[in-house]
């Protein structure tokens, strides 16, 4: 049965560096780990594995530990270092 | 305007001027602006210039003894580079909501009668405001303070990333941790 997938959001580096700004993200499960979202993200896309150690992972505009579950249609924001102000 | 811009020092070379073509373009679709204003508080993300002297207007306050206003703009020279432009994109609506959590936490340890953090997305040109940070408070200690946690919290923690585009064509990625 196929599920709402997840969107995935790059911005910055990963963004150029991937050539697009969402990866839609079809999850193994409902509930899904973060960090287990993004390493399989990573395995597909070099470019973020390249960044991995240096990524904080936001759920619908919230920043959360990587052992946060993450639901089908939700939002999964990729954050590298910011530099605003 | 012709004359004095023909002065400048260091034309742009055409990978400058390609690279600043693209950031003209609309370069915001998830909604900017955003703004959230009532009588103590003012939080934005703005593609528009920021308006330093409104920011001073929407502090003063009766109750308020001492105004500490922050503004970060585009420095042109750091040591021997020459920046041309700077570039911000944001998540906006976390940002936004990031924007407002510090404003919160902000007002919870200290006591600001007002308090403004107003950010500028797109393209920033040299001398131009890339945030405006504001705190009214009774006394200047708090307003300082206040000002202080603001944007060093929002510089760690708000979804917002700059661009610098420099006058030699090379572009980079502030605090990327990959680029040399």
């Amino acid at each position: 049965m196929s599920q709402k997938p997840v969107t995935v959001l790059l911005f910055s580096s990963l963004r150029e560096l991937v050539g697009q700004d969402t990866i839609s993200f079809e999850l193994a499960g409902p509930g899904m780990p973060a960090s287990a979202v993004l390493d399989s993200l990573c395995e597909r896309y070099p470019e973020i594995r390249a960044y991995r150690k240096f990524i904080r992972l936001a759920v619908n505009d919230c920043y959360v530990e990587g052992h946060a579950g993450v639901e089908p249609g939700d939002e999964l924001a990729l954050i590298t270092p910011v530099s605003g102000g | 305007m012709g004359g004095p811009n023909e002065q400048r020092p260091n034309a742009i070379d055409d990978r400058v001027a390609e690279s600043i073509k693209s950031l003209d373009a609309p370069s915001d679709p998830n909604g900017v602006p955003v703004i959230r204003r009532d009588e103590e508080r003012w939080v934005e993300l703005t593609n528009d210039k920021l308006d330093v002297a409104a920011a001073d207007r929407f502090l003063r306050d009766r109750l308020a003894g001492g105004i500490v206003l922050f503004v970060g703009t585009t420095r042109e020279w750091t040591g021997e580079r020459q920046t041309e432009l700077l570039s911000y994109e944001a998540h906006v609506r976390m940002a936004f909501r990031e924007m407002n959590v510090l404003v919160d936490k902000a007002r919870g340890k200290w006591p600001a009668m007002r308090v403004c953090l107003l950010h500028r997305l797109g393209r920033v040109d040299v001398t131009e405001a890339s945030v405006v940070v504001g705190v009214a408070c009774a006394h200047r200690a708090d307003a300082y303070d206040a000002s202080r946690f603001l944007i060093d919290t929002l510089k760690e923690d708000v979804p917002i990333w700059k661009k610098e585009l420099f006058a030699d064509g090379q572009s980079e990625w502030v605090n990327d941790p990959l680029s040399e």
